[in-house]
């Protein structure tokens, strides 16, 4: 699956670059953007984020990473998928479990909005609280990560509290997704996605995929992808404040067949 | 303040058939009885006070007078003082208007807020271009790193978290930008009003009086900035806000008068968007009334003395909790009772937490070693003793003196700020 990048797209990226100043270094038409490429991107755009209509996320999951820049993402941006699968499963209120220097609070406070239902915020670490709002707090939905999730989840076994009805399980591109075994054994439906780095969700489920809680996966609507053995590179569609071109995920991807839903589903390796 | 009218209504609405039986069984209202009536002060002072008790006692979702899609938000209380959290609903609400007349919010905010998304709204509420960086207190390199890039120039903090922010923000050399610094929590003393002073030189300084157990919060809001007059913190009623004092003792109300001590209840607006309003909340708040009258507000405005019934304290990486300072105590073969002393101390390299534990130790027991012992032992968190946070900087060795030597106060606290 490698469809030649679209001329105009390809323009329209070198024209939002050139009004923020990129050297022309970083761009022309056989550019991969590696991971080290968009962190020197980041740094030459620094000085203009202030004067730029956007919000920032940080461009690296950890939070020590000398190299950690900001990603501009518009004011406006929506958690499409998310919004799509807290809509689709019909839940009474969502209890967010992300760290908080992720910044994806605002845009999961959003898709709550836009569905009509509550956000409830809590901090990875303070897993009591964030469990008994299971049993007291009225929350049936928890958006977390793979990282965090199975201490959540044996608390939750180990203090016979309720399970949550809908997740939506995170994870790193970097990592294998794997669903822990009390998630996959307890907990009800649970939707996955992969993030490119915080705030950059590239692969998602539909309805039928999180049911079976398998690591296969459909791609995001927000890039056009090209797919090789070696490479899985993204190029931002929308009207994002700094577009993604041709960015090197640190996965590959298999195409494995169809879905129910009737979208190409892809395995992911690392 | 609310009118006495207003105050009227509120009951009137919380009491109606039909609606949650949260105060209908509290005010002992019949069941024929179309809704509660109050017609004097004194009816209003003779309804019952309700506790926090009281809330967890009925699911927050049973006690929900608001339709379930206009609810923005679900807050706890943090389920450090060793009881169950409780759990709030809120809509979406303002009350932030007060900020304006401090700064334009033109650039971005570094906020540790729990609920950001509503200084969020309130910001786009007024046309600002704000932005906000939302602080996460475990990883604040990250968040501040991020603030740095955005470039901003306010900060709304829980007042714990500013000491890790300050000396990050000074290795960053962002700290001169700050125009702005609202903080909340818990009650600021002079040496960290000075110590945030001399950071951040070109910031003004605010505190707010909030809870997560209220929906308007924050239920006080700040007289004047902070500065070097007494008392330090002065509040007055929030525009949707009702604020009676009582004698901790009796219950019974107490006339608002220049230093009148007592317990603060809480009363909130019902609007018709209200989720759950609160109506004579005790908090758990001792106050003294400043002035009966601001000159610049009009309204009656007061100092928050602390906590009535104090059994933890926030600290940065977790809490001091009295029953854990007992279990230890008890571990190290002494009797249960103390009282623990937060101080923050000044030191070369910034502002350090220094803990102070008075215990009944025998006249010959060596108080550095047991300091030492009790220190490694002491959690204030899952995995976190004092001794971790000695190690990574967080607070200075942990002292111990004989109970005898304890501060004396009108009340005996078993944790104090000091």
């Amino acid at each position: 699956m490698k469809d030649a990048l679209p001329q105009e797209l390809s323009d329209a990226i070198r024209a939002a670059y050139a009004r923020l100043n990129v050297p022309g270094q970083f761009f022309n038409d056989t550019t991969i953007t590696t991971h080290e490429i968009l962190t020197e991107l980041l740094l030459n755009i620094e000085p203009r984020i202030p004067e730029m209509d956007c919000c920032i996320t940080p461009s690296s999951f950890d939070p020590d990473d000398a190299d950690l820049r900001g990603f501009p993402r518009s004011p406006t941006w929506r958690w499409i998928s998310c919004e799509r699968t807290l809509r689709s499963a019909n839940v009474r209120a969502v209890m967010t479990r992300l760290p908080a220097y992720w910044q994806m609070n605002l845009p999961i406070h959003s898709a709550c909005r836009a569905v009509g239902i509550p956000i409830f915020t809590n901090e990875p670490e303070n897993i009591p609280v964030g469990a008994m709002a299971l049993k007291l707090g009225g929350i049936d939905t928890v958006i977390t990560e793979s990282r965090t999730v199975a201490a959540f989840a044996d608390h939750l076994i180990e203090h016979a509290l309720p399970y949550p009805k809908l997740s939506v399980l995170l994870h790193r591109v970097e990592e294998v997704p794997d669903v822990p075994s009390a998630v996959r054994e307890t907990w009800g439906v649970v939707s996955q996605e992969i993030l490119a780095f915080p705030g950059v969700p590239v692969l998602e489920q539909c309805a039928l995929l999180a049911e079976k809680k398998v690591p296969l996966f459909h791609l995001s609507d927000a890039y056009f992808w090209e797919i090789s053995d070696t490479s899985s590179l993204i190029t931002s569609i929308g009207e994002d404040p700094f577009p993604l071109f041709r960015y090197a995920l640190a996965c590959t991807l298999r195409r494995t067949g169809e879905c129910g839903c009737g979208r190409a589903v892809f395995e992911h390796n690392v | 303040m609310m009118t006495f009218s207003e105050l009227q209504d509120i009951v009137h609405v919380c009491t109606r058939k039909g609606g949650p039986d949260f105060y209908r069984a509290r005010y002992g209202v019949q069941v024929d009885e179309r809704s509660r009536t109050t017609s004097s002060w004194d009816e209003w002072h003779a309804l019952p006070i309700i506790t926090k008790e009281d809330l967890m006692q009925v699911p927050f979702s049973d006690r929900t007078f608001a339709p379930w899609h206009t609810i923005d938000a679900i807050t706890a209380s943090s389920g450090t003082s060793g009881n169950p959290p409780v759990y709030s609903a809120r809509t979406l609400n303002d009350g932030y208007e007060y900020r304006l007349q401090y700064h334009d919010f033109r650039k971005a905010v570094l906020s540790s807020m729990p609920t950001p998304y509503q200084q969020d709204w309130i910001l786009q509420k007024n046309r600002e271009r704000g932005r906000f960086v939302v602080l996460d207190p475990r990883r604040y390199k990250a968040s501040v790193r991020l603030a740095h890039i955005a470039d901003a120039d306010s900060l709304f903090l829980i007042l714990h978290h500013l000491p890790l922010i300050a000396e990050e923000m000074v290795r960053l050399k962002m700290n001169d930008r700050i125009r702005f610094i609202e903080i909340a929590g818990e009650p600021c003393s002079r040496s960290l009003y000075r110590y945030m002073h001399a950071i951040f030189p070109n910031a003004v300084i605010t505190s707010v009086y909030g809870s997560s157990d209220v929906e308007t919060s924050p239920m006080g809001v700040p007289c004047r900035p902070l500065s070097e007059e007494e008392p330090l913190e002065v509040y007055h009623a929030n525009e949707h806000v009702h604020l009676d004092v009582v004698d901790t003792n009796t219950g019974m109300a107490v006339p608002i008068t220049e230093g009148t001590e007592g317990d603060l209840l809480i009363t909130v607006r019902a609007r018709p968007d209200a989720a759950f309003p609160l109506i004579r909340y005790k908090i758990g708040d001792t106050v003294r009334v400043v002035e009966r009258e601001c000159k610049e507000h009009g309204s009656w405005s007061f100092a928050v003395l602390g906590r009535t019934q104090m059994d933890f304290l926030k600290v940065p990486g977790g809490i001091l909790r009295a029953d854990e300072v007992e279990r230890v105590l008890r571990k190290v073969n002494l009797p249960d009772h103390f009282e623990l002393c937060r101080y923050e101390r000044d030191v070369p390299d910034g502002l350090r937490i220094e803990v102070v534990l008075h215990v009944e130790a025998a006249p010959e027991a060596d108080l550095s070693a047991l300091a030492l012992s009790i220190a490694k032992e002491l959690r204030v968190s899952a995995a976190y003793t004092y001794e971790h946070g000695v190690r990574d900087g967080l607070y200075l060795p942990l002292r111990c003196e004989r109970m005898t030597n304890a501060p004396k106060g009108r009340k005996r606290l078993r944790i104090m700020q000091c």
